[in-house]
């Protein structure tokens, strides 16, 4: 028998133990009437001295027999072999019997019986012809324990209720001293008690093989075979003692009549004893089961989800509490309806398919998201995990759906999505919004480069056409001089030498407007620049164009930014170049180069200027000083103005007249910020 | 007799350089040529011995002292020749690129007139040292 084991299929523990048992109980009787016989003991007439002795044949198939019987329980393991061994041990038995039942009755019905069955093949057989016949079937009932099919089975109960039937009845006549068998002519013995015994072993054995219906109820591990297993035995010791008991009282002064009365009474007594006994096991199994049907109730009641039982056909069998509120229909309308009618209309195929599938055994039990219409027509959103309940047989019986309502979390999904995708939208504005930027940025990029790079060129043509002619004023000027100098008088040689000094002073200023023009092209290329050390170089070559000039330089350590070194060193030039200049009619000149709240300095205790004009400083040309007293082009602090600023950083100064001029500058790195200056109303070159 | 060739198409320019040579007692040999491609039939002129010496404007029509210096150095005939380059650009890049494209010096032209023929002063030397190898 296939499938899992329920408490309703017979225990198949049960049934191997009570058939090994029987099967081996019955050999060692034999065997031990065997070795009684050998050993001259009185093994064979025990217990009953003048109940018979089992003869020596019987006791030899009651060895097969059992040894067959006891064969079966490797029937599952080893089928092959122990149907062999039963097989063999079947067919001696059979063999034997059958030719004992010959002999017999050969013997019996045959005045030279005795002779024939003496020179026969099979040795003389003395059992009787019951015991015979018994084994003949008890050896058929064996085989056919083996099969599977309707017929063989109730061939075998057949024949093992037969011979257990007669085998029971001999006993118990032996037990109630009245052996059923009057000895029979012959010298034979009638079937012995340890014979009935046996054979009665036998045939239980033989039935538990097989267990069906009636039989099967015994090895049930329900509660049912529990009462069976305890009240039939007690039963049966009970009225075989009732019996006994008859049988005493009728020879006593009771007499026939009134003994049999008592009997019947003390019977009666006796079956009600044993039903109300019954009874009460009953009520306890009852009650547990109540009890256990109970738990679930509550259990499937106050679930937190709902659980709804579901016929075949969608019908609604069981609902719980919390499945009629998912479902928002009272529980009256849910029993009269199928699980179809609660499904969305767009969600139905999928749930009939799945059904079928459960049913067809193709998925066990399957979780997903759908949608179920309320009574009231709203949605609700619903996480479904269905299975299929089998019978042992394994056909479907009904599913079990549990449902979890999911609508809110399936809302906040939906929020989620639709915020995600209300940011995705913006962002794509926004990426739109600034791509078109970019580009605009781009195009503006690329025209400004364009322009500048149109200037330089110009700048440069310009300064170069610009140069020529000054070269040739400042030249023939000279040569002037030279060739018809002696025929000019001082005045003349004068003026000559004033046009020839402004041509030479407009190519200085070509040249710094050039290179003013420069520093607005290229890119910058930072490193890390040691302001300090082009300070002190700078303030070398200073001195070193004018040695016989006293001055002082205090340059600090360790300044240092991350700038492009070409254009720092054209701001120290500048600066240092300026200090330089305007402290040049002092005895003795100090300059300064350092740092101050994250600003670097240059500062002289020169000339100075007025704070006043200080907006004018940095203007291309702009000069606060006159040529009498400083000369220069004007355009170095815009120089310097537009190096700091290409660097990101700041310049502004501070001075007295006759008092110095400092010069505080950043490179990028400010954390000062300057005081503002009065601004005129130029725009920036 | 070594002859001295000038590519100037300045005038103004072309003059003051004849004076400064003058000064520096440089007087005769002196060819002067306007433009780039009289320069070039010049030195390409197979009936007429090459000049000892060139003197080039960086900026001269049509195509520019660079190229013409380009050209000369690429012609097996005037690879060698020695070029003296003019400009009055103060550019590094212009310097540097002569001298990549082989010239043998590099001058610029002052404002001031006295600046300029002490420059010359050094192109006469070398002209001088030319003429005594002869």
């Amino acid at each position: 028998m296939t499938g899992p084991p329920t408490p309703q299929r017979p225990s198949a523990t049960r049934t191997r133990a009570a058939v090994t048992w029987c099967g081996s109980l019955a050999a060692a009787t034999g065997l031990a009437v065997l070795a009684g016989r050998a050993l001259g003991l009185e093994l064979p007439h025990w217990p009953l001295p003048d109940a018979g002795a089992m003869n020596p044949d019987a006791a030899f198939l009651f060895i097969v027999l059992g040894a067959a019987m006891a064969i079966i329980r490797w029937r599952e393991r080893a089928p092959r072999l122990s149907a062999t061994a039963i097989g063999i041990g079947s067919a001696i038995a059979g063999v034997a019997a059958g030719s004992a039942i010959v002999q017999r009755l050969a013997i019996d019905a045959l005045p030279a019986g005795k002779e024939i069955a003496a020179a026969s093949l099979f040795p003389p057989h003395r059992m009787d012809i019951p015991t015979a016949v018994s084994f003949l079937f008890l050896a058929v009932a064996l085989t056919l324990a083996g099969g599977r099919s309707q017929w063989s089975g109730t061939a075998m109960r057949a024949l093992a209720v037969t011979t257990g039937a007669l085998a029971a009845a001999v006993f118990v006549g032996y037990l109630y001293r009245t052996p059923p068998f009057p000895a029979p002519a012959s010298a034979t013995p009638a079937m012995a008690v340890q014979t009935a015994f046996g054979l009665a072993l036998l045939s239980f054995g033989v039935l538990a093989s097989r267990p069906w219906g009636w039989t099967a109820v015994f090895s049930r591990s329900t509660a049912a075979g529990d009462l069976a297993r305890k009240i039939v035995p007690a039963g049966i010791v009970a009225f075989l003692l009732i019996g006994r008991l008859h049988l005493a009282m009728e020879k006593t002064v009771l007499g026939p009549e009134l003994s049999f009365s008592i009997v019947k009474v003390a019977s009666m007594i006796v079956l009600i004893a044993l039903v109300t006994w019954w009874a009460g096991l009953l009520d306890r199994t009852q009650a547990e089961t109540t009890e256990s049907e109970e738990r679930f109730r509550a259990t499937f009641e106050q679930a937190a989800v709902g659980i709804a039982h579901v016929a075949l056909d969608g019908t609604f069998l069981r609902v719980n509490e919390r499945f009629c509120e998912i479902a928002g229909r009272p529980r009256d309308e849910l029993r009269g309806m199928t699980f179809q009618e609660i499904i969305h209309p767009d969600d139905l195929d999928a749930g009939l398919a799945r059904a079928r599938a459960l049913i067809d055994g193709t998925v066990r039990s399957d979780s997903i998201e759908r949608r179920h219409v309320r009574g009231d027509g709203s949605i609700v959103w619903v996480h479904l995990t269905e299975s299929i309940v089998r019978d042992p047989g394994g056909s479907p019986k009904y599913f079990i759906a549990v449902v979890e309502d999911i609508t809110r979390r399936r809302e906040i999904e939906a929020a989620l999505a639709a915020a995600r995708g209300e940011l995705e939208r913006r962002v794509e504005e926004r990426t739109a919004e600034l791509a078109y930027e970019r580009d605009r940025l781009r195009d503006t990029a690329a025209e400004l480069l364009h322009v500048n790079r149109e200037l330089e060129a110009f700048a440069h043509s310009v300064s170069h056409d610009l140069r020529a002619p000054l070269r040739a004023i400042e030249g023939f000027g000279r040569v002037l001089e030279q060739r018809a100098g002696a025929q000019l008088d001082a005045e003349a040689r004068h003026l000559l030498d004033r046009m020839r000094a402004a041509a030479v002073r407009m190519e200085t200023l070509i040249d710094a407007l050039l290179r003013l023009a420069r520093l607005s092209q290229g890119p910058l290329t930072c490193r890390h620049v040691d302001l300090t050390a082009a300070a002190r170089r700078i303030a070398g070559e200073l001195r070193a164009a004018d040695p016989h000039r006293e001055a002082v330089f205090v340059i600090a350590e360790g300044m240092s930014a991350d700038a492009d070194p070409a254009l720092v060193e054209v701001l120290l030039r500048n600066l240092l170049g300026n200090a330089w200049k305007f402290t040049s009619k002092q005895a003795r000149a100090k300059i300064e180069v350092g740092t101050a709240e994250g600003a670097f300095f240059v500062r002289d205790e020169g000339a100075g200027f007025d704070m006043e004009h200080a907006s004018r400083l940095f203007q291309p040309f702009e000069r606060l000083h006159s040529h009498e007293e400083f000369e220069g082009t004007g355009i170095g602090l815009a120089t310097v103005r537009r190096i700091v600023h290409r660097h990101g950083g700041t310049i502004w100064p501070e001075a007295a007249p006759e008092k110095g001029a400092t010069f505080f500058f950043t490179l990028g790195t400010a954390s000062r910020t300057p005081p503002a200056l009065p601004q005129p109303n130029m725009e920036e070159p | 007799m070594k002859t001295m060739l000038v590519v100037e198409d300045n005038p103004d320019d072309a003059e003051l350089l004849r004076i400064a040579l003058e000064d520096n007692d440089i007087a005769s040999g002196i060819e002067l040529v306007t433009d780039g491609e009289s320069a070039l039939a010049r030195l390409g002129d197979d009936d007429r011995p090459l000049p000892a010496l060139v003197l080039l404007d960086l900026k001269v029509p049509p195509f520019g002292g660079l190229e013409i210096l380009r050209r000369l150095r690429s012609d097996a005939a005037t690879r060698h020749l020695p070029v003296v380059v003019l400009t009055s650009s103060h550019d590094d890049h212009d310097r540097l690129e002569s001298y990549r494209l082989g010239a043998n010096s590099y001058v610029r032209k002052p404002a001031g007139f006295a600046a300029f023929t002490s420059t010359v002063r050094q192109i006469g030397r070398y002209w001088m040292l030319l003429n005594e190898v002869a």
